[in-house]
């Protein structure tokens, strides 16, 4: 591997972290502002002007707080499992283009890789459940794998008939295939199908059954405190950028502006974060008006209409991809 | 008093007394043996409602009074049935298998008055930890000691009177 | 009917892999100190045992050593939510056992104060019951117009909670100048606003879906348990306190009981949401209708209160937000009362829980829960 290779993967895999982290942190205080916008409240608004500095407030609290390590708890499982839930979370942006040559990995199997790397969330989910020895956290840790599992289906089949459209399973390429028409016209169904169940596999409301806050006191991050909370906290609000991310990447574009009005070289990030903004809101937006479903109503709604909508997509695709109506 | 002189002639035996509370609602006394009978027979011409059961000390004429008090939501009427017990031997059938009302209502009577209700599937403190000596709603209970719940090497609750007043 | 069978380890042997899960004193949904005993076969709950009196302040004992005025002050503290509805349950007690007449203006001025109470107390029950579920906005509709109708009874009686407003024979305080204007303007919001949140909740399919055919009380079961209020009308007992055994100012009001037949959470909830709005119309025809006159009898204002010594006995009944609240009054014509029972609603409709929650998940538990409205002050006393 060459010295700039090097440099450049290092470097890359740095500022990765460093703007998920930062967009993480970010989004807990347009978090707030929204939910208090949505329930006709003000929101943060003591710190600092409009309310700004409150994520700084609450980095330096979760930094400060003691940290507590339950005395039975099962120790090495404990301290690792937050850090394995974080890591997959930033690492599955690595293959998503932010703008033209902007991403980080640039493999033929992209988008494999990133679903390969979202497969590893739900393990440490179990390993805080479990290693926590709280019966609580047990019971979170048990359905955010049951969800984690049983929603990868629908959501694979989704993407499945993104790469038939694009004929390739790299991202860049899916992004470049989409330069005269971006694939949620042709792929409605899949669309809606993808985004409840990433949302599913993600685990905020409606679908936050892992951590049910008024069932299960907080779920799998239960016994957790201070900075290994601040880590799940992030890992919440970084896998929400990355439903968003992902879905601008597989059907609105990626980095392309609408009608051809690209913006050249490095800035056309600009765009990608204003669609993956957009999503983003829209993701808030269910969050916060929509009560939680029942884990068995849960995967009812998987198996009885998610995975049977996303064949009958991926039939619909194959045929459209075969007839040459879409090249 | 068209109830009462049916539940009379049901269970003739075992009523004390029949007459009215100060506000007209109609009253039986009964002895302790006969109360489930009465208490069935009460449900089946439609009391079906058991709305209270108020225990009351009498240390004066060493009693403990149990009143019952049912209403009839059909027809509207209201019926009250007492039953008194001795205050050292403070027993009485339950009606729980005739009103499931009553499972929470006697343990709470048990629990601060000290009546044992025979037949009670579950005759144990409702109130009140399951340490706790004695029974507060009695006229003889000890106010001034002072009486308080910790937690023992195990988890349990543990009562435990003031260090000062010994126990 | 077949005996009653609580359930002991010993009985089930075959449930060696079953959990025992506390779903404890602390808990974010369990409304105050509950501690449920949870039996979880995985994720299906087979036997719940509550265990309470976490809240126990000995109330009853309390009575038989405070005087009968005082004792007012006190009894609102038992169900912190429906503060108005204890005192009127205890003031009654002792009105109809002394021989007190309250004055018409009282009577009707009590009314209102309990209608409004109730609309705040339903209010809460909603805000509540939506943050459990999950709607996370519920929770801050419910309680914006429960601020304003405690600022108008604040107006009224001079503090938010435990207004220890109300006397033998009649109330505290005559009504603030401005009072019938504001209330009016109160009812007006409290309608368009229950509308908006009956929308936000019912038109969510998956609040139906989290509600409908959950903890479903057949009306027998009902009846048999001593559940009362709302949750018994849900299941079909077309019956309310109100309007059959009329108290206060209720006989000259007109207005309509709901009931529905399902007894399923999503019936709970209707019937609430639509008692809201009886009680609006309840407020309106009040105020219409308010005698002039004085607000206390003669010779029972202030310290003359202390010269109430009933004697004899009388079980005075009062229809809460929660169900039926008995004041069982034995008095011996002493200054302190002889013996104080408190029959509270929720001790019974929280005695029906383990029947409610036989074989359903972790989720309905909490549904249920939510659904029977259950306050500790009122259960532990």
């Amino acid at each position: 591997m060459s010295a700039t290779r090097l440099i450049w993967y290092v470097a890359g895999s740095l500022g990765l972290l460093l703007i998920v982290t930062g967009i993480g942190g970010v989004f807990t205080y347009v978090f707030r502002k929204l939910f208090a916008d949505f329930g006709q409240r003000l929101g943060p608004n003591r710190v600092g002007p409009y309310g700004v500095l409150q994520l700084v407030a609450d980095g330096i609290k979760l930094f400060t707080k003691e940290d507590i390590v339950p005395a039975r708890a099962e120790r090495r499982g404990f301290l690792l499992a937050p850090y394995l839930t974080f890591i997959p979370a930033v690492l599955a942006f690595s293959p998503i283009p932010f703008g033209r040559g902007l991403l980080l990995i640039d493999v033929r199997v992209g988008l494999i890789l990133i679903f390969a790397i979202t497969a590893l969330a739900p393990l440490g989910e179990l390993m805080a459940g479990w290693a926590s020895n709280n019966k609580y956290s047990m019971i979170g840790g048990l359905r955010a794998a049951a969800m984690d599992v049983s929603y990868e289906i629908p959501l694979l089949i989704s993407a499945l008939a993104v790469i038939l459209l694009a004929g390739s399973t790299s991202t860049a390429q899916i992004v470049e295939k989409q330069a005269h028409l971006w694939y949620f016209l042709p792929q409605i169904l899949g669309l809606f199908v993808f985004l409840v169940t990433i949302i599913g596999k993600v685990g905020v409301l409606p679908f936050d059954l892992p951590e049910a806050e008024s069932e299960l006191v907080t779920g799998y991050t239960t016994e957790y405190s201070g900075m290994r909370f601040a880590f799940f906290y992030l890992t919440v609000f970084a896998n929400v950028f990355f439903i968003a991310a992902i879905t601008v990447m597989l059907y609105f574009g990626g980095w392309l502006g609408p009608f051809g009005l690209n913006l050249p070289g490095p800035l056309s990030f600009i765009w990608f974060f204003a669609k993956a903004g957009l999503l983003v809101f829209v993701v808030f937006w269910i969050w916060n008006s929509l009560p939680r479903v029942r884990i068995d109503q849960f995967l009812n709604i998987n198996w009885k209409l998610l995975f049977p909508l996303s064949l009958v997509n991926l039939v619909l695709t194959a045929l459209l991809v075969l007839t040459g109506v879409i090249h | 008093m068209s109830i009462l002189t049916d539940l009379q002639e049901r269970s003739p035996a075992g009523v004390l007394q029949v007459g009215a509370l100060d506000d007209g609602k109609p009253l039986m006394r009964v002895a302790p043996q006969a109360l489930p009978q009465i208490a069935g027979a009460a449900k089946e011409l439609g009391f079906a409602h058991l709305a209270c059961i108020t225990g009351v000390d009498y240390p004066d004429e060493h009693e403990i009074e149990v009143i019952y008090n049912l209403y009839n939501y059909d027809q509207r009427e209201n019926l009250v049935l007492k039953a008194r017990t001795s205050r050292d031997e403070a027993r009485l059938p339950s009606v729980s298998g005739v009103w499931r009302a009553a499972l929470f209502l006697e343990r709470e009577t048990y629990d601060l008055l000290g009546v044992r209700f025979e037949g009670h599937p579950d005759l144990k403190r409702i109130l009140l930890p399951e340490p706790w000596v004695g029974h507060p709603l009695r006229k003889d209970y000890e106010m001034n000691r002072q009486q308080f719940v910790s937690k023992g090497p195990q988890g349990e609750d543990v009562v435990s009177f003031d260090p000062q007043e010994g126990w | 009917m077949a005996a009653y069978q609580p359930y002991t380890l010993e009985a089930h042997p075959e449930q060696s892999d079953w959990i025992t899960l506390n779903m404890g004193p602390q808990h974010p949904s369990t409304h105050g100190v509950l501690r449920l005993i949870l039996q979880l076969d995985g994720e299906m709950v087979r036997q719940v045992e509550p265990v309470i009196g976490y809240l126990h302040r000995s109330m009853e004992k309390m009575a038989e050593n405070v005087r009968y005025p005082h004792f007012i002050i006190e009894c609102d503290r038992a169900d912190y939510m429906a503060n108005y509805h204890y005192e009127a349950a205890y003031v009654r007690a002792v009105e109809e056992v002394a021989g007190i007449a309250p004055t018409p203006r009282a009577q009707f001025i009590r009314t209102i104060c309990l209608e409004f109470d109730r609309i705040q107390s339903h209010l809460v029950w909603l805000g509540t019951y939506g943050l459990d579920l999950g709607a996370l906005n519920a929770f801050w509709y419910g309680f914006r117009e429960r601020e304003k109708i405690l600022d108008l009874l604040q107006e009224l009686t001079g503090v938010r909670m435990h207004p220890n407003y109300f006397r033998f024979g009649g109330i505290k305080a005559d009504l603030t100048p401005d009072f019938e204007r504001k209330a009016l303007a109160l009812c007006d919001l409290v309608e368009r606003k229950a509308d908006e949140y009956e929308d936000f909740l019912s038109r969510s399919d998956t609040f139906v879906m989290r509600t409908q055919g959950v903890g479903p009380m057949p009306r027998e079961m009902a009846i048999d348990w001593g559940v009362t209020g709302p949750n018994a009308r849900a299941s079909g007992l077309d019956f309310d306190l109100r309007r059959d055994e009329p108290y206060f100012a209720y006989g000259e009001l007109d207005f309509e009981v709901p009931v529905r037949t399902e007894g399923d959470c999503y019936a709970r909830y209707v019937v609430r949401m639509e008692e809201v709005r009886q009680s609006v119309r309840l407020i309106r025809q009040a105020l219409d209708q308010l005698p002039q006159g004085p607000i206390i009898p003669a010779g029972l204002e202030k310290g003359y209160q202390f010269l109430v010594h009933p004697t004899g006995e009388h079980y005075a009944h009062v229809e809460e937000p929660r169900g039926e609240i008995g004041i069982y009054l034995v008095g011996d014509g002493s200054t302190f009362p002889y013996r104080v029972k408190m029959r509270s609603p929720c001790f019974q409709n929280l005695s029906v829980l383990p029947e409610l929650m036989r074989d359903c998940l972790i989720a309905d538990c909490v549904a249920i829960n939510g659904s029977l409205d259950l306050v500790m002050g009122c259960v532990d006393r």
